[in-house]
């Protein structure tokens, strides 16, 4: 029998993968071109589904305004009684004045021989008192009377006193707590 | 290199030229293609997003405004218009000032205003803060017409505030100095954007409403009669 000897062995199994490198680069950087095309195509299609999805969002927005438009005159009387409103919700906040109670209030406290001339009432709270006692005495009692049962002011000034024949006039500055 | 050797170079590599051309092809790709695609692609998801918000909002207000009754909105405002005239309408106070005195029993020895300028625009300028115009008055009578008067001042349209009253203890008759606000509000100039949602009604302001709802008309008619007088031409006999 014949044998043969290959002493080529170690170059063929050299050449041989080479080949595969070959293969495999022309193999590989096929497959990546066309996965590549792949990617690059679903992200121009996902681009073009978003470019149309702009514009019928736009085109819904805008149909939306044109109606909103045509709604005008219900929005400006809307608009026009919310403002109109909320400038009287602040008015209406506003403290009022209550000249009653505080009329009722002092003729209570008045004892005999004092006589109120005038009283001015504001919306800050102030009450002026201008009046006549008969005598220091009943001036002295009214203004205890006033400080005694005075929780409801926050200040009571005497803010003038005069001494006439038989008679004292004063002026009373009363200031209410502020709540 | 001498040739012969660049040519075996060149002959060895040759498997190479392939995969370089493709290689080649995607950075060209890349530059022209992908890259202008994915900037793109960020820019409609942003552009997206704020369309999305704008036509929710258009939406919103679309329904807003078609949930809301026009006549019964004419009605409410024309009632807030009563309460809040749209400029300094002087006639109008005094009206209502002169029906409340013969309603209630009160004589009005004075009325004293100084309305300033009455065009609303002009008005508005100077007065930022809050649009009153103030009177003095000065009533005669009763204790209690004149507490029935000051009732009524303040529960009447237009809205009128007492801010400060004087009065001689002992003889309301001689007469009581009464310092009043009377209020007014121009219109609105612009809308605002499309996109601005609907401006709502508070409670607080629902409440505002009902307490103007309540309130009685002004007695005398709502403005002076307009009674045709006087000279033609002012500049002839």
């Amino acid at each position: 029998m014949e044998k043969q000897i290959n002493f080529l062995k170690a170059k063929e199994k050299i050449s041989e993968r080479a080949i595969k490198l070959r293969r495999l680069v022309q193999v590989g950087s096929s497959l990546f071109l066309v996965f590549y095309i792949i990617i690059a195509g679903s992200l121009f299609s996902f681009r073009l589904i978003q470019d149309r999805q702009v514009q019928t969002v736009g085109q819904k927005a805008n149909q939306a305004k044109i109606k909103i438009n045509s709604l005008k005159k219900i929005e400006s009387l809307q608009v026009s009684l919310k403002e109109r409103l909320r400038t009287l919700t602040a008015i209406f906040k506003e403290p009022g004045l209550d000249y009653q109670e505080a009329i009722l209030y002092l003729e209570d406290l008045s004892p005999s021989g004092i006589s109120l001339d005038e009283i001015s009432l504001n919306k800050q709270g102030e009450i002026d008192v201008n009046g006549a006692a008969d005598n220091s005495q009943v001036l002295d009692e009214f203004l205890n009377a006033l400080s005694e049962s005075g929780k409801e002011f926050e200040s009571i000034i005497l803010t003038s006193l005069r001494n006439r024949v038989e008679k004292y006039e004063f002026n009373i500055r009363l200031l209410k707590e502020t709540s | 290199m001498p040739k012969a050797d660049l040519k075996k170079l060149l002959l060895k590599y040759r498997f190479v030229a392939f995969p370089l051309a493709i290689g080649g092809l995607i950075l060209i790709l890349t530059v022209f293609f992908l890259v202008p695609n994915i900037s793109q692609i960020i820019k409609n998801r942003q552009e997206l997003a704020q369309e999305k918000e704008r036509l929710a909002s258009l939406t919103q207000k679309l329904a807003d405004l078609e949930g809301l009754d026009e006549v019964e909105l004419s009605t409410r405002a024309d009632l807030v218009l009563k309460a809040l005239p749209v400029e300094k309408d002087v006639p109008l106070i005094l009206t209502t000032l002169s029906g409340l005195g013969e309603e209630t029993g009160v004589v009005l020895t004075k009325i004293s205003a100084t309305p300033g300028e009455l065009s609303t625009a002009a008005a508005q300028k100077k007065e930022s803060k809050t649009n009153s115009l103030d009177f003095e008055i000065t009533i005669s009578g009763t204790l209690g017409s004149i507490t029935n008067f000051l009732d009524r001042l303040v529960s009447t349209l237009p809205v009128i505030q007492v801010n400060s009253v004087s009065l001689g203890a002992d003889d309301p008759e001689a007469g009581v100095e009464i310092s009043l606000d009377a209020y007014f509000f121009p219109l609105p100039e612009t809308l605002g954007a499309v996109e601005k949602p609907i401006v709502k009604i508070s409670t607080d302001e629902e409440i505002a409403y009902k307490k103007i709802e309540k309130v009685r008309p002004p007695p005398g008619g709502e403005t002076l009669p307009l009674v045709g007088s006087g000279k033609e031409n002012l500049f002839s006999f």
